[in-house]
Protein backbone atom coordinates (compact mmCIF):
# COMPACT_ATOMS: atom_id res chain seq x y z
CA UNK A 1 0.00 0.00 0.00
CA UNK A 2 2.88 2.36 0.73
CA UNK A 3 5.09 1.36 -2.39
CA UNK A 4 1.68 2.25 -3.95
CA UNK A 5 1.14 5.65 -2.81
CA UNK A 6 4.78 6.04 -3.34
CA UNK A 7 4.64 4.78 -6.88
CA UNK A 8 1.32 6.91 -7.57
CA UNK A 9 2.76 10.15 -6.13
CA UNK A 10 5.66 9.79 -8.92
CA UNK A 11 2.96 8.98 -11.48
CA UNK A 12 1.08 11.90 -10.06
CA UNK A 13 4.08 14.42 -10.59
CA UNK A 14 5.44 13.48 -13.89
CA UNK A 15 9.00 11.90 -12.87
CA UNK A 16 8.28 8.28 -13.89
CA UNK A 17 11.05 7.93 -16.37
CA UNK A 18 13.44 10.14 -14.11
CA UNK A 19 12.95 7.28 -11.08
CA UNK A 20 13.70 4.87 -14.04
CA UNK A 21 16.72 6.82 -14.88
CA UNK A 22 17.89 6.88 -11.17
CA UNK A 23 17.21 2.78 -11.28
CA UNK A 24 19.50 2.44 -14.06
CA UNK A 25 22.26 4.78 -12.66
CA UNK A 26 22.48 3.03 -9.37
CA UNK A 27 22.67 -0.33 -11.04
CA UNK A 28 25.18 0.98 -13.61
CA UNK A 29 27.40 2.24 -10.60
CA UNK A 30 26.76 -0.87 -8.50
CA UNK A 31 27.91 -2.74 -11.67
CA UNK A 32 31.32 -0.36 -11.63
CA UNK A 33 32.06 -0.82 -8.05
CA UNK A 34 34.48 -3.44 -6.64
CA UNK A 35 33.36 -7.03 -6.71
CA UNK A 36 34.48 -7.91 -3.01
CA UNK A 37 31.34 -5.50 -2.34
CA UNK A 38 28.97 -6.05 -5.34
CA UNK A 39 27.10 -8.17 -3.25
CA UNK A 40 26.70 -6.38 -0.31
CA UNK A 41 25.64 -3.37 -2.47
CA UNK A 42 22.82 -4.89 -4.75
CA UNK A 43 21.54 -5.97 -0.92
CA UNK A 44 21.24 -2.67 0.04
CA UNK A 45 20.18 -0.81 -3.04
CA UNK A 46 18.03 -2.78 -5.17
CA UNK A 47 14.86 -3.36 -3.07
CA UNK A 48 12.75 -1.82 -1.38
CA UNK A 49 13.46 1.58 -1.41
CA UNK A 50 10.34 4.28 -2.00
CA UNK A 51 13.29 7.06 -3.49
CA UNK A 52 11.54 9.57 -0.96
CA UNK A 53 14.53 11.94 -1.24
CA UNK A 54 15.38 12.24 -4.87
CA UNK A 55 11.77 12.55 -5.41
CA UNK A 56 12.18 15.76 -2.94
CA UNK A 57 15.15 16.67 -5.35
CA UNK A 58 13.17 16.35 -8.19
CA UNK A 59 9.64 18.16 -6.99
CA UNK A 60 11.98 21.11 -5.71
CA UNK A 61 13.32 21.54 -9.04
CA UNK A 62 10.29 20.98 -10.79
CA UNK A 63 8.80 23.68 -7.67
CA UNK A 64 11.27 26.57 -9.45
CA UNK A 65 12.22 25.81 -13.10
CA UNK A 66 10.41 23.83 -16.07
CA UNK A 67 12.13 21.86 -18.90
CA UNK A 68 14.01 18.73 -18.62
CA UNK A 69 15.95 17.63 -15.48
CA UNK A 70 19.73 18.47 -15.87
CA UNK A 71 22.53 16.19 -15.53
CA UNK A 72 23.53 18.30 -11.94
CA UNK A 73 20.14 17.21 -10.67
CA UNK A 74 19.96 13.24 -11.81
CA UNK A 75 23.80 13.42 -10.29
CA UNK A 76 22.71 14.76 -6.93
CA UNK A 77 19.43 12.16 -7.11
CA UNK A 78 22.35 9.24 -7.21
CA UNK A 79 24.23 10.48 -4.51
CA UNK A 80 21.46 11.48 -2.23
CA UNK A 81 20.29 8.08 -2.42
CA UNK A 82 23.87 6.96 -1.95
CA UNK A 83 24.21 8.93 1.52
CA UNK A 84 20.56 8.15 2.68
CA UNK A 85 21.72 4.19 2.69
CA UNK A 86 24.80 5.13 4.61
CA UNK A 87 22.85 6.37 7.27
CA UNK A 88 20.44 3.04 7.26
CA UNK A 89 23.81 0.69 7.48
CA UNK A 90 24.77 3.01 10.48
CA UNK A 91 21.65 3.12 12.43
CA UNK A 92 21.12 -0.27 12.10
CA UNK A 93 24.22 -1.57 13.38
CA UNK A 94 23.70 1.62 16.20
CA UNK A 95 19.73 0.59 16.93
CA UNK A 96 20.91 -3.18 16.60
CA UNK A 97 18.07 -3.59 14.07
CA UNK A 98 18.13 -7.19 13.07
CA UNK A 99 15.82 -6.30 9.30
CA UNK A 100 14.91 -3.74 7.72
CA UNK A 101 12.40 -3.25 4.49
CA UNK A 102 11.27 -6.83 5.81
CA UNK A 103 14.58 -8.44 5.23
CA UNK A 104 18.37 -8.53 7.04
CA UNK A 105 19.95 -5.67 7.37
CA UNK A 106 23.45 -5.43 6.10
CA UNK A 107 25.60 -5.89 9.44
CA UNK A 108 23.57 -8.98 9.76
CA UNK A 109 24.01 -10.51 6.43
CA UNK A 110 27.31 -9.53 5.52
CA UNK A 111 28.89 -8.81 9.34
CA UNK A 112 29.41 -5.41 10.65
CA UNK A 113 33.07 -5.14 9.32
CA UNK A 114 31.73 -5.28 5.97
CA UNK A 115 28.98 -3.33 6.71
CA UNK A 116 31.08 -0.13 8.22
CA UNK A 117 33.68 -0.75 5.50
CA UNK A 118 30.54 -0.90 2.55
CA UNK A 119 29.22 2.43 3.85
CA UNK A 120 32.61 4.33 3.54
CA UNK A 121 33.04 3.33 -0.08
CA UNK A 122 29.69 4.26 -0.31
CA UNK A 123 30.53 7.99 0.57
CA UNK A 124 33.95 7.80 -1.18
CA UNK A 125 32.08 6.88 -4.35
CA UNK A 126 29.23 9.77 -4.01
CA UNK A 127 31.82 12.47 -3.83
CA UNK A 128 33.51 10.81 -7.13
CA UNK A 129 30.23 10.63 -9.22
CA UNK A 130 29.35 14.65 -8.06
CA UNK A 131 32.78 15.44 -10.18
CA UNK A 132 33.60 19.39 -10.28
CA UNK A 133 29.94 19.83 -8.59
CA UNK A 134 31.42 22.19 -5.93
CA UNK A 135 27.84 23.57 -4.94
CA UNK A 136 26.51 20.08 -4.27
CA UNK A 137 29.93 19.09 -2.83
CA UNK A 138 29.67 21.68 -0.42
CA UNK A 139 25.73 20.81 0.51
CA UNK A 140 26.61 16.83 0.74
CA UNK A 141 28.97 17.74 3.35
CA UNK A 142 26.78 19.57 5.23
CA UNK A 143 24.61 17.20 5.31
CA UNK A 144 27.17 14.21 6.90
CA UNK A 145 28.71 16.78 9.49
CA UNK A 146 24.61 17.58 10.74
CA UNK A 147 23.93 13.82 10.37
CA UNK A 148 26.56 13.13 12.58
CA UNK A 149 25.96 15.91 14.91
CA UNK A 150 22.26 14.72 15.57
CA UNK A 151 23.05 11.21 16.04
CA UNK A 152 25.02 12.17 18.94
CA UNK A 153 22.97 15.02 20.39
CA UNK A 154 20.11 12.69 20.60
CA UNK A 155 21.97 9.54 22.13
CA UNK A 156 23.17 12.32 24.31
CA UNK A 157 20.06 13.74 25.45
CA UNK A 158 17.96 10.10 25.60
CA UNK A 159 16.03 9.56 28.27
CA UNK A 160 15.62 13.45 30.13
CA UNK A 161 13.14 14.88 30.92
CA UNK A 162 12.81 17.18 27.99
CA UNK A 163 10.26 19.04 25.84
CA UNK A 164 9.01 19.64 22.15
CA UNK A 165 11.14 22.14 21.45
CA UNK A 166 14.21 19.84 22.41
CA UNK A 167 12.48 17.30 19.64
CA UNK A 168 12.20 19.92 16.95
CA UNK A 169 16.14 20.54 17.37
CA UNK A 170 16.88 16.97 17.27
CA UNK A 171 14.35 16.30 14.35
CA UNK A 172 15.83 19.34 12.13
CA UNK A 173 19.33 18.14 12.45
CA UNK A 174 18.32 14.95 12.00
CA UNK A 175 15.70 14.34 9.15
CA UNK A 176 15.52 18.23 8.65
CA UNK A 177 19.12 18.54 7.27
CA UNK A 178 18.74 15.56 5.28
CA UNK A 179 15.51 17.26 3.43
CA UNK A 180 16.85 20.97 3.61
CA UNK A 181 19.77 19.41 1.68
CA UNK A 182 17.57 17.77 -0.84
CA UNK A 183 15.87 21.50 -1.44
CA UNK A 184 18.95 22.54 -1.86
CA UNK A 185 20.22 20.43 -4.36
CA UNK A 186 16.60 20.70 -6.03
CA UNK A 187 16.74 24.32 -6.39
CA UNK A 188 20.42 25.87 -5.83
CA UNK A 189 19.05 29.02 -5.12
CA UNK A 190 18.86 28.46 -0.95
CA UNK A 191 14.69 30.10 -1.65
CA UNK A 192 13.55 25.93 -0.51
CA UNK A 193 16.40 25.60 2.23
CA UNK A 194 13.03 26.11 5.31
CA UNK A 195 10.72 24.62 3.09
CA UNK A 196 13.00 21.53 3.23
CA UNK A 197 13.85 21.56 6.75
CA UNK A 198 9.84 21.42 7.59
CA UNK A 199 9.08 18.93 5.40
CA UNK A 200 12.42 16.74 6.82
CA UNK A 201 10.64 17.86 10.46
CA UNK A 202 7.06 16.45 9.61
CA UNK A 203 8.88 13.42 7.77
CA UNK A 204 11.05 12.10 11.30
CA UNK A 205 7.20 13.28 13.01
CA UNK A 206 5.11 11.05 11.29
CA UNK A 207 7.67 8.25 11.57
CA UNK A 208 7.52 8.87 15.17
CA UNK A 209 4.07 8.49 15.13
CA UNK A 210 3.90 5.42 12.61
CA UNK A 211 6.26 3.84 15.54
CA UNK A 212 4.10 4.06 18.07
CA UNK A 213 1.35 3.05 16.31
CA UNK A 214 3.66 -0.27 15.72
CA UNK A 215 3.48 0.21 11.97
CA UNK A 216 7.00 0.24 9.76
CA UNK A 217 5.38 2.64 7.16
CA UNK A 218 7.96 4.50 6.62
CA UNK A 219 10.18 1.95 7.54
CA UNK A 220 11.41 2.06 11.07
CA UNK A 221 11.12 -0.54 13.40
CA UNK A 222 9.84 1.20 16.40
CA UNK A 223 10.98 -0.55 19.64
CA UNK A 224 14.17 0.39 19.47
CA UNK A 225 13.50 4.18 20.82
CA UNK A 226 11.17 3.19 23.08
CA UNK A 227 13.79 0.68 24.63
CA UNK A 228 16.63 3.31 24.17
CA UNK A 229 14.47 6.29 25.68
CA UNK A 230 15.32 8.84 22.18
CA UNK A 231 13.16 11.67 22.19
CA UNK A 232 10.50 11.08 20.08
CA UNK A 233 7.10 13.48 19.44
CA UNK A 234 4.95 11.51 21.39
CA UNK A 235 7.75 10.83 24.07
CA UNK A 236 8.12 14.72 24.21
CA UNK A 237 4.36 15.04 24.67
CA UNK A 238 3.73 12.61 26.73
CA UNK A 239 6.54 12.96 29.52
CA UNK A 240 4.69 16.44 30.47
CA UNK A 241 3.45 13.84 32.97
CA UNK A 242 5.36 13.71 35.89
CA UNK A 243 4.51 10.08 36.33
CA UNK A 244 5.45 9.35 32.69
CA UNK A 245 8.66 10.87 33.22
CA UNK A 246 9.88 9.09 35.77
CA UNK A 247 9.01 6.04 33.90
CA UNK A 248 10.99 7.36 30.52
CA UNK A 249 14.09 8.46 32.37
CA UNK A 250 14.29 5.23 34.20
CA UNK A 251 18.21 3.89 33.64
CA UNK A 252 17.05 0.23 33.49
CA UNK A 253 14.18 0.72 31.17
CA UNK A 254 11.32 0.43 33.32
CA UNK A 255 7.88 -0.97 32.23
CA UNK A 256 8.06 -0.70 28.68
CA UNK A 257 4.32 -1.84 28.44
CA UNK A 258 3.15 0.67 30.30
CA UNK A 259 5.60 3.56 28.47
CA UNK A 260 4.03 2.59 25.38
CA UNK A 261 0.38 2.70 26.28
CA UNK A 262 1.27 6.48 27.60
CA UNK A 263 2.73 7.38 24.50
CA UNK A 264 -0.37 5.71 22.68
CA UNK A 265 -2.97 8.41 24.89
CA UNK A 266 -0.66 11.32 23.25
CA UNK A 267 -1.09 10.30 19.43
CA UNK A 268 -3.79 12.62 18.87
CA UNK A 269 -1.93 15.73 20.42
CA UNK A 270 0.99 14.42 18.17
CA UNK A 271 -1.21 14.05 15.70
CA UNK A 272 -2.51 17.68 15.82
CA UNK A 273 0.94 19.00 16.23
CA UNK A 274 2.20 17.32 13.19
CA UNK A 275 -0.90 19.02 11.30
CA UNK A 276 0.73 22.43 12.29
CA UNK A 277 3.64 21.58 10.98
CA UNK A 278 2.46 20.32 7.59
CA UNK A 279 0.07 23.83 7.21
CA UNK A 280 3.35 25.54 7.96
CA UNK A 281 5.47 23.90 4.74
CA UNK A 282 2.00 24.38 2.48
CA UNK A 283 2.60 28.07 3.78
CA UNK A 284 6.36 28.21 3.22
CA UNK A 285 5.78 26.55 -0.57
CA UNK A 286 3.07 29.01 -1.11
CA UNK A 287 5.55 31.98 -0.70
CA UNK A 288 8.43 31.13 -2.06
CA UNK A 289 7.87 28.55 -4.91
CA UNK A 290 6.86 29.76 -8.52
CA UNK A 291 5.11 26.57 -8.78
CA UNK A 292 4.20 24.95 -5.21
CA UNK A 293 1.73 22.01 -6.13
CA UNK A 294 5.19 19.52 -6.71
CA UNK A 295 5.86 20.41 -3.09
CA UNK A 296 2.35 20.57 -1.74
CA UNK A 297 1.78 16.59 -3.03
CA UNK A 298 4.91 16.30 -0.97
CA UNK A 299 3.82 17.10 1.99
CA UNK A 300 0.14 15.17 0.89
CA UNK A 301 2.59 12.13 0.63
CA UNK A 302 4.45 12.41 4.16
CA UNK A 303 1.07 12.99 6.36
CA UNK A 304 -0.31 10.33 4.56
CA UNK A 305 2.48 7.95 5.50
CA UNK A 306 1.99 8.51 9.65
CA UNK A 307 -1.69 7.80 9.33
CA UNK A 308 -1.22 4.21 8.08
CA UNK B 1 15.40 33.59 -9.51
CA UNK B 2 15.61 31.15 -12.44
CA UNK B 3 12.06 32.33 -13.61
CA UNK B 4 10.87 36.46 -12.58
CA UNK B 5 7.92 36.24 -15.02
CA UNK B 6 6.71 33.07 -13.11
CA UNK B 7 7.70 34.52 -9.92
CA UNK B 8 5.67 37.92 -10.34
CA UNK B 9 2.69 36.04 -11.75
CA UNK B 10 2.93 34.28 -8.22
CA UNK B 11 3.14 37.27 -6.05
CA UNK B 12 0.10 38.99 -8.33
CA UNK B 13 -1.40 35.51 -6.82
CA UNK B 14 -0.41 36.12 -3.44
CA UNK B 15 -1.31 39.52 -3.50
CA UNK B 16 -5.47 38.37 -4.72
CA UNK B 17 -5.66 36.56 -1.53
CA UNK B 18 -4.29 38.89 1.21
CA UNK B 19 -6.36 41.74 2.20
CA UNK B 20 -3.64 44.37 3.35
CA UNK B 21 -1.61 43.74 -0.28
CA UNK B 22 -5.49 44.98 -1.19
CA UNK B 23 -5.35 47.49 0.65
CA UNK B 24 -1.39 49.20 -0.44
CA UNK B 25 -2.15 48.56 -3.83
CA UNK B 26 -5.28 51.04 -3.77
CA UNK B 27 -3.13 52.97 -1.91
CA UNK B 28 -0.30 52.93 -4.33
CA UNK B 29 -2.62 53.62 -7.10
CA UNK B 30 -4.68 56.37 -5.37
CA UNK B 31 -0.65 57.68 -5.16
CA UNK B 32 0.27 56.87 -8.50
CA UNK B 33 -3.15 58.92 -9.78
CA UNK B 34 -2.44 61.86 -8.10
CA UNK B 35 1.52 62.00 -8.81
CA UNK B 36 0.87 62.07 -12.50
CA UNK B 37 -2.09 63.96 -12.36
CA UNK B 38 0.00 66.60 -10.97
CA UNK B 39 2.24 66.51 -14.08
CA UNK B 40 5.00 65.02 -12.69
CA UNK B 41 5.71 63.99 -15.88
CA UNK B 42 7.29 60.38 -16.91
CA UNK B 43 7.36 58.23 -20.26
CA UNK B 44 4.53 56.90 -21.58
CA UNK B 45 6.18 53.86 -22.82
CA UNK B 46 8.10 53.16 -19.68
CA UNK B 47 4.60 53.35 -17.75
CA UNK B 48 3.23 50.87 -19.99
CA UNK B 49 6.04 48.77 -19.78
CA UNK B 50 5.76 48.31 -16.02
CA UNK B 51 2.39 47.94 -16.28
CA UNK B 52 2.72 45.20 -18.22
CA UNK B 53 4.74 43.24 -15.32
CA UNK B 54 2.98 45.07 -12.25
CA UNK B 55 -1.14 45.12 -11.15
CA UNK B 56 -2.15 47.04 -13.91
CA UNK B 57 -2.56 49.94 -12.26
CA UNK B 58 -0.22 52.42 -14.42
CA UNK B 59 -1.81 51.65 -17.33
CA UNK B 60 -4.55 53.68 -16.84
CA UNK B 61 -2.65 56.70 -16.00
CA UNK B 62 -3.91 59.90 -18.58
CA UNK B 63 -1.62 59.96 -21.52
CA UNK B 64 -1.21 63.91 -20.72
CA UNK B 65 1.47 63.66 -18.60
CA UNK B 66 4.33 62.00 -20.85
CA UNK B 67 6.93 64.28 -20.64
CA UNK B 68 9.91 62.46 -19.90
CA UNK B 69 12.11 63.09 -16.91
CA UNK B 70 14.71 60.61 -15.06
CA UNK B 71 13.42 61.43 -12.01
CA UNK B 72 9.88 60.04 -13.27
CA UNK B 73 11.04 56.92 -14.46
CA UNK B 74 11.53 56.08 -10.87
CA UNK B 75 8.70 56.98 -9.36
CA UNK B 76 6.18 54.09 -10.59
CA UNK B 77 8.79 51.36 -8.72
CA UNK B 78 9.90 53.25 -6.07
CA UNK B 79 6.19 53.71 -5.50
CA UNK B 80 5.95 49.57 -5.63
CA UNK B 81 8.98 49.34 -3.30
CA UNK B 82 7.10 51.50 -0.96
CA UNK B 83 4.36 49.37 -1.20
CA UNK B 84 6.29 46.16 -0.73
CA UNK B 85 8.20 46.87 2.47
CA UNK B 86 4.98 48.93 4.05
CA UNK B 87 3.43 45.68 3.34
CA UNK B 88 5.77 43.20 4.90
CA UNK B 89 5.82 45.43 8.00
CA UNK B 90 2.23 45.38 8.47
CA UNK B 91 2.25 41.58 7.73
CA UNK B 92 4.88 41.17 10.14
CA UNK B 93 3.04 43.50 13.07
CA UNK B 94 -0.42 41.24 12.26
CA UNK B 95 1.40 38.01 12.76
CA UNK B 96 3.11 38.94 15.47
CA UNK B 97 0.16 40.09 17.24
CA UNK B 98 -1.15 36.57 16.14
CA UNK B 99 1.54 34.59 17.49
CA UNK B 100 1.16 36.45 20.71
CA UNK B 101 -2.51 35.84 20.90
CA UNK B 102 -1.69 31.93 20.51
CA UNK B 103 0.64 31.66 23.46
CA UNK B 104 -1.37 34.23 25.56
CA UNK B 105 -3.69 31.59 27.24
CA UNK B 106 -0.75 29.10 28.25
CA UNK B 107 1.27 31.83 29.26
CA UNK B 108 -1.42 32.75 31.79
CA UNK B 109 -2.09 29.42 32.96
CA UNK B 110 2.13 28.93 33.27
CA UNK B 111 2.55 32.59 35.42
CA UNK B 112 -1.02 32.01 37.16
CA UNK B 113 0.18 28.81 38.37
CA UNK B 114 3.04 30.21 39.84
CA UNK B 115 1.35 33.44 41.72
CA UNK B 116 -1.17 31.27 43.31
CA UNK B 117 1.24 29.51 45.90
CA UNK B 118 4.96 31.22 44.61
CA UNK B 119 5.83 27.51 43.31
CA UNK B 120 5.84 25.10 40.62
CA UNK B 121 5.88 21.64 40.62
CA UNK B 122 9.42 20.32 38.18
CA UNK B 123 7.31 19.28 35.23
CA UNK B 124 5.07 22.27 35.18
CA UNK B 125 8.28 24.13 35.15
CA UNK B 126 8.97 22.16 31.90
CA UNK B 127 6.09 22.73 30.33
CA UNK B 128 6.03 26.48 31.12
CA UNK B 129 10.01 26.70 29.82
CA UNK B 130 8.38 24.56 26.63
CA UNK B 131 5.59 27.15 25.50
CA UNK B 132 8.28 29.87 25.95
CA UNK B 133 10.40 28.50 24.05
CA UNK B 134 8.04 28.09 21.61
CA UNK B 135 6.47 31.39 21.78
CA UNK B 136 10.51 32.66 21.32
CA UNK B 137 11.47 30.19 18.39
CA UNK B 138 7.87 31.44 16.90
CA UNK B 139 8.77 34.75 16.60
CA UNK B 140 12.40 35.02 15.35
CA UNK B 141 11.31 32.53 12.70
CA UNK B 142 8.60 34.82 11.44
CA UNK B 143 10.88 38.14 11.16
CA UNK B 144 13.10 35.80 9.21
CA UNK B 145 10.16 34.76 7.01
CA UNK B 146 9.33 38.12 6.61
CA UNK B 147 12.63 39.68 5.39
CA UNK B 148 13.02 36.65 2.75
CA UNK B 149 9.48 37.45 1.57
CA UNK B 150 11.10 41.12 1.62
CA UNK B 151 14.08 40.06 -0.38
CA UNK B 152 12.24 37.76 -2.48
CA UNK B 153 9.54 40.47 -3.43
CA UNK B 154 12.00 43.09 -4.06
CA UNK B 155 14.75 40.87 -6.51
CA UNK B 156 11.15 40.52 -8.31
CA UNK B 157 10.94 44.22 -8.64
CA UNK B 158 14.54 44.60 -9.51
CA UNK B 159 13.97 42.12 -12.43
CA UNK B 160 11.19 43.65 -13.57
CA UNK B 161 13.08 47.40 -13.28
CA UNK B 162 16.48 45.91 -15.10
CA UNK B 163 13.87 44.61 -18.14
CA UNK B 164 11.44 47.52 -18.21
CA UNK B 165 14.89 50.25 -18.81
CA UNK B 166 16.87 47.87 -21.19
CA UNK B 167 17.16 49.78 -23.98
CA UNK B 168 15.93 48.01 -27.46
CA UNK B 169 19.35 48.49 -29.61
CA UNK B 170 20.56 46.02 -27.11
CA UNK B 171 18.98 43.05 -29.09
CA UNK B 172 20.83 43.74 -32.27
CA UNK B 173 23.93 42.70 -33.09
CA UNK B 174 26.87 43.74 -30.37
CA UNK B 175 28.75 46.48 -31.96
CA UNK B 176 32.25 47.29 -30.53
CA UNK B 177 33.34 50.74 -30.44
CA UNK B 178 36.73 50.77 -31.50
CA UNK B 179 39.48 53.43 -31.83
CA UNK B 180 42.90 52.60 -33.74
CA UNK B 181 46.00 53.44 -32.36
CA UNK B 182 48.03 55.83 -34.18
Amino acid sequence: MLEQSTQSVIAQLGFVSEMAQLRERIAGWIGNCSEELREALEWQFLTGSKYFRPLTIFSCYRAMSDGPMPERIMQSALVIELFHNVSLIIDDIVDRSPTRRGRATMHTKFGELSALMTSGYIVAEGYLQLKDDLAGIALFSELLKRLGVAECLQWRLRRQPLGIEDWRKIAGEDTGSMFEVCACLGDRSGQLRTFGGLLGLLYHGCDDVGDVKGLAALGGGGEEDLRDGILTLPAALAIRDPGTAKMFCDPEGGNLVELGRCFVANLPEAESYLDKIAEEARNEARSFASNPLPLIALIEQTRHLGRY
Amino acid sequence: MSNPEAMSGSDRGRSDRDPVTGLFVAMRDAWLAIAFGEGMGGSAATRQRFAERGDGAAADLPSSCAQSSLAAEFVVPMGHAMMIAANRSVSYWLNLAQILADHQAQSIQALGAEGIDGSVAGSERLVAVDELRALLREVGDLATREARLLQSEFATLAESLAQSFQSSDQSGPYRRRWRSKL
